[in-house]
């Protein structure tokens, strides 16, 4: 549901899953982090550029797998987004796996969504 | 989607308040991820719409949804077996900008926290809080709403009453997940979360919320 206040007259696009763990910046792993550079001030707040645009690439044309299947590469404690479209079809994103990627550009029971970590 | 139009989203490398930045390809606006609005570019003053999804394990989300689909994994690439990110969400001290930790109400900064917005009013409630009551209602934005737990599944689910309902006082059902079931005190009505109005609910770090949200009260130990 959205919050009705911000809700733009235009129509919207779609997002699953937002799981804010703000994690794209500490790629150099046990590492400390790379210097970043603030860009710009957004809303008085800075907005910094840790990594190229794209260096993390969004994957654009998911491929999925049953159940049965994944059970050859999934741990019982990984950790997932699970969303059920309108369909009722049920999909599942391992978070872990989209450390690499962050997004996933999908559409579920015909509705464009994108998953996001 | 966008005036009927379907985006799509890539990394822009960029974060703003801790969160993930995201780019579309159409516009090359900029998105933050954590309640899915425009903050730069042309798209400015559109935001996503929220799409319900649960964040748990692979063995109760399989448990729960035996016909799951899959995100496939590249067979080429090197087993995943652990978040990369593990020293990062396991060390409550660790933080990408040490100056995201300023200002945050004498609330950890690394807090798990579960937060609704209502009519431009904000509210969390913090995981150790839900953890332990199971079940949690605030009045939000002038609306009555409800957040359930699932302590084995670690699932969460946020709702509200239907228009022209009364704000109902909910309590769990003993050896019961409020996640499934809850009973209305005045009634001993049992009412299922699943068949009412959901609401958006974000798990975010507190410094991703509250900074994200200035003004944001938060209901923690």
């Amino acid at each position: 549901m959205m919050d009705r206040d911000q809700v733009s007259s235009q129509q919207l696009a779609l997002l699953a899953a937002t799981l804010l763990l703000g994690a794209s910046c500490a790629a150099t792993e046990g590492g400390p982090a790379k210097p970043a550079r603030p860009s710009v001030l957004v809303e008085g707040e800075p907005m910094y550029t840790v990594l190229p645009k794209d260096s993390i690439q969004a994957i654009d044309e998911p491929v999925f797998v049953s159940a049965v299947a994944a059970a050859a590469f999934m741990s019982d404690s990984e950790t997932v987004i699970g969303v059920v479209g309108a369909g009722g079809t049920a999909r599942c994103y391992s978070a872990w796996q989209l450390d690499s990627n962050e997004i996933v550009n999908d559409t579920l029971d015909g509705r464009p969504i994108a998953a996001t970590w | 989607m966008i005036s009927g139009e379907s985006r799509r989203f890539g990394v822009s490398g960029k974060l703003w308040n801790g969160v993930l930045v995201m780019y579309d390809a159409e516009s090359d606006s900029l998105w933050t991820q954590i309640d899915g609005r425009a903050i730069q570019g042309s798209a400015i003053g559109t935001r996503l719409e929220h799409v319900d999804s649960v964040f748990t394990t692979w063995a109760h989300w399989v448990d729960m949804h035996p016909d799951t689909e899959v995100l496939a994994r590249d067979p080429e690439a090197e087993p995943v077996a652990a978040s990369h990110y593990e020293e990062y969400l396991e060390d409550p001290e660790r933080l990408f900008f040490p100056e995201l930790a300023e200002g945050l109400g004498g609330i950890a900064p690394k807090d798990l926290v579960f937060g609704v917005t209502v009519a431009g009013e904000a509210w969390a409630v913090s995981e150790s809080v839900l953890a332990h009551d199971g079940i949690v209602q605030a009045e939000v934005g002038g609306e009555w709403v409800t957040v359930v737990y699932d302590r084995e599944r670690m699932a969460t689910r946020a709702f509200t009453s239907a228009p022209g309902e009364r704000a109902a006082l909910l309590q769990a059902i003993p050896g019961v997940s409020p996640y499934r079931q809850v009973m209305d005190v005045a009634t001993g009505e049992v009412r299922s979360p699943a068949d009412m109005t959901s609401l958006r609910l974000d798990r975010a770090y507190w410094y991703a919320w509250s900074r994200s949200h200035l003004g944001s009260r938060i209901l923690a130990d």
